[in-house]
């Protein structure tokens, strides 16, 4: 079992039967929800929100696993937030009375010179809610691919039509493609872990550049596979006529239902919805957002 | 010495994650010095049994013991030390410019000297006849000859226990006859070797012990010439019997009772009978 398993799977649910352009529509509407909200609290219903979806979808839990790795994106933003927040400088219309709490220093008091570098409480919350975003979105990206056959994507990427201009089935194909490759590279990935384990590489130690040194026997092998993976698939390609110019034709074709329009008035309704009570009312977005007005 | 558990496993079991259980209550002892086969479907369990031999993957149940050290405590990287582990596919693991700092790439993790790392090296690739090619780049190498670079890679520990995973699969017939020279010197070396494999001619020829695998189950372990008296546990786990044991078969219509395992022997057995 791959560590990251993000491959369509066959299940007759809700989600499953929509229409790709639907599933796209959602992934953009967390996407500006996200953008809209920067209180945690609120990225945190969005977060169960798609996890919502996630189970309406029947994802098993497993397929999340690798998602472990954005605790460590979490952390990042909350002492990077929390060290460097106030500088920032221009927090808009905040109040005079206002005073930054300071959470702990990170150079300790009974270090020499101490206490410095203090952590704001404020400034920590802010990258939290950043963290959050990044967690959102990483969740209800793999959503789409999960659930939509790779097939019925391409189809409908073929269908855009921007007047007479239309998107390279080349362009599809590669974009396709490297779907279709992260479970198999995600595999490579631990077939290498395990040999290069085997005759006493330890990963995990402390010493940093150890590290790199012992990182450097995972990527040499799983590049040089998909380099050569990579061209193999352009030899089997050429054998079956890639780039023929004949007009393609598929045997699924995707319909669009009645539910699509109901399930994408209702995400633009509350996209839309979220962005006024952002913009207009303030909900949802701490009074100490810093004000970038370029 | 002979009769010592090098490895051990009680009661292990296996189940991945999502609840797939790849092993079920898997009772062995491997003792120093066996050569020992391991058969069985795809999917029935090979691979994740001998994955557990170097603490790659820990069981659900039970425990796996492996010169005394029970794996769910050990690192891989000391276990490593002990058991040598040869993956199917070279290409999984060779990552550096040459073809020497390949082969010694453990033995420098393993912070040796300079002399004895230069030995040890030298004398794993003299033993799969690359060592004339040292310098060269892997990538240069053909796919047969990076198999054995990975052989060697591992054989430069010294291991006292060697795990080979489908060591012959996509090789041609001098690679294969290669391989297994080597896997019987080793063993005559002392060392204990286990062996992944479908190749049935192979386990006949060379293998003292054979552990058939079925459903994440040990179904029979036993001699070569046990193992294939057994048609019935063969033919349910989808195994052939090798071709010598075949023909000893279609004779048996004719009076011919034994399980020869090799060519001379079958040749043997059959111009006794046939003299008596």
């Amino acid at each position: 079992m791959p560590t990251i398993d993000i491959q369509y799977f066959k299940e007759d649910s809700f989600v499953h039967r929509l229409h790709p352009f639907t599933k796209v529509l959602f992934e953009i509407a967390v996407l500006v929800i996200a953008a809209a909200f920067n209180e945690p609290l609120f990225l945190a219903v969005v977060i169960l929100a798609i996890i919502g979806v996630a189970s309406l979808a029947k994802i098993p839990v497993r397929k999340f696993r690798y998602m472990w790795v954005l605790a460590y994106i979490v952390l990042f933003m909350v002492i990077t937030q929390g060290v460097w927040f106030t500088s920032f400088g221009d927090f808009g219309d905040i109040d005079v009375e206002f005073e930054w709490r300071t959470l702990f220093h990170l150079w300790p008091a009974w270090a020499p010179g101490g206490p410095r570098i203090p952590v704001i409480l404020e400034g920590a919350n802010y990258g939290f809610s950043l963290g959050l975003r990044v967690v959102a979105i990483s969740l209800a990206f793999p959503i789409l691919v999960l659930t939509t056959h790779p097939s019925d994507l391409t189809r409908f990427l073929s269908q855009i039509r921007i007047g007479s201009w239309r998107i390279p089935y080349n362009v599809i194909f590669v974009f396709t493609t490297a779907f279709r490759y992260i479970p198999t590279v995600s595999r490579e990935f631990d077939q290498t872990l395990d040999a290069q384990r085997s005759r006493g590489v330890n990963f995990g130690g402390y010493n940093p550049i150890r590290q790199i040194r012992v990182v450097m026997t995972l990527f040499v092998p799983v590049l040089t596979s998909s380099l050569l993976s990579a061209h193999d698939l352009t030899l089997a390609l050429e054998t079956r006529a890639f780039g023929a110019p004949t007009e393609r034709t598929f045997i699924h074709e995707v319909h669009w239902r009645r539910a699509d329009w109901g399930v994408c008035a209702l995400l633009i309704i509350i996209a839309i919805g979220c962005l006024i009570l952002a913009n207009s009312y303030g909900l949802g977005v701490l009074p100490y957002t810093p004000q970038r007005n370029i | 010495m002979a009769s010592e558990a090098i490895i051990e496993t009680r009661d292990l079991s296996y189940s991945y994650p999502g609840g797939i259980s790849a092993l079920s209550s898997v009772n062995l002892e491997i003792r120093q010095g066996e050569f020992v086969a391991i058969i069985g479907s795809n999917g029935s369990g090979k691979t994740t049994l001998v994955k557990h031999f170097n603490g790659l993957l820990k069981p659900s149940q039970g425990h796996v013991m492996v010169d005394g050290l029970d794996t769910r405590t050990t690192r891989v990287s000391e276990l490593s030390r002990i058991v040598g582990f040869v993956f199917q596919n070279p290409d999984h693991q060779i990552f550096a410019y040459s073809v020497w700092e390949e082969a010694s790439f453990g033995l420098k993790l393993h912070k040796l000297d300079a002399e004895t790392v230069e030995q040890q090296t030298t004398e794993a690739l003299q033993a799969v006849s690359l060592d004339e090619l040292r310098d060269r780049h892997p990538r240069a190498l053909s796919r047969g000859q990076r198999q054995r670079l990975a052989t060697a890679s591992i054989l430069a520990l010294r291991t006292p226990v060697l795990v080979l995973d489908e060591p012959t699969t996509g090789q041609d017939f001098l690679s294969r006859r290669q391989i297994m020279a080597l896997a019987v010197e080793l063993h005559a070396d002392g060392r204990t070797v286990l062996m992944v494999t479908h190749d049935m001619a192979l386990v006949a020829e060379y293998a003292t012990r054979v552990i058939v695998m079925k459903d994440g189950a040990a179904v029979c372990d036993a001699s070569p010439n046990e193992v294939f008296k057994q048609d019935e546990v063969l033919k349910s786990t989808g195994l052939d019997l090798p071709p010598v044991a075949k023909i000893a078969r279609g004779l048996r219509a004719y009076g011919f009772s034994d399980t020869p395992l090799t060519q001379t022997e079958l040749v043997e057995n059959l111009l006794t009978a046939i003299r008596s």
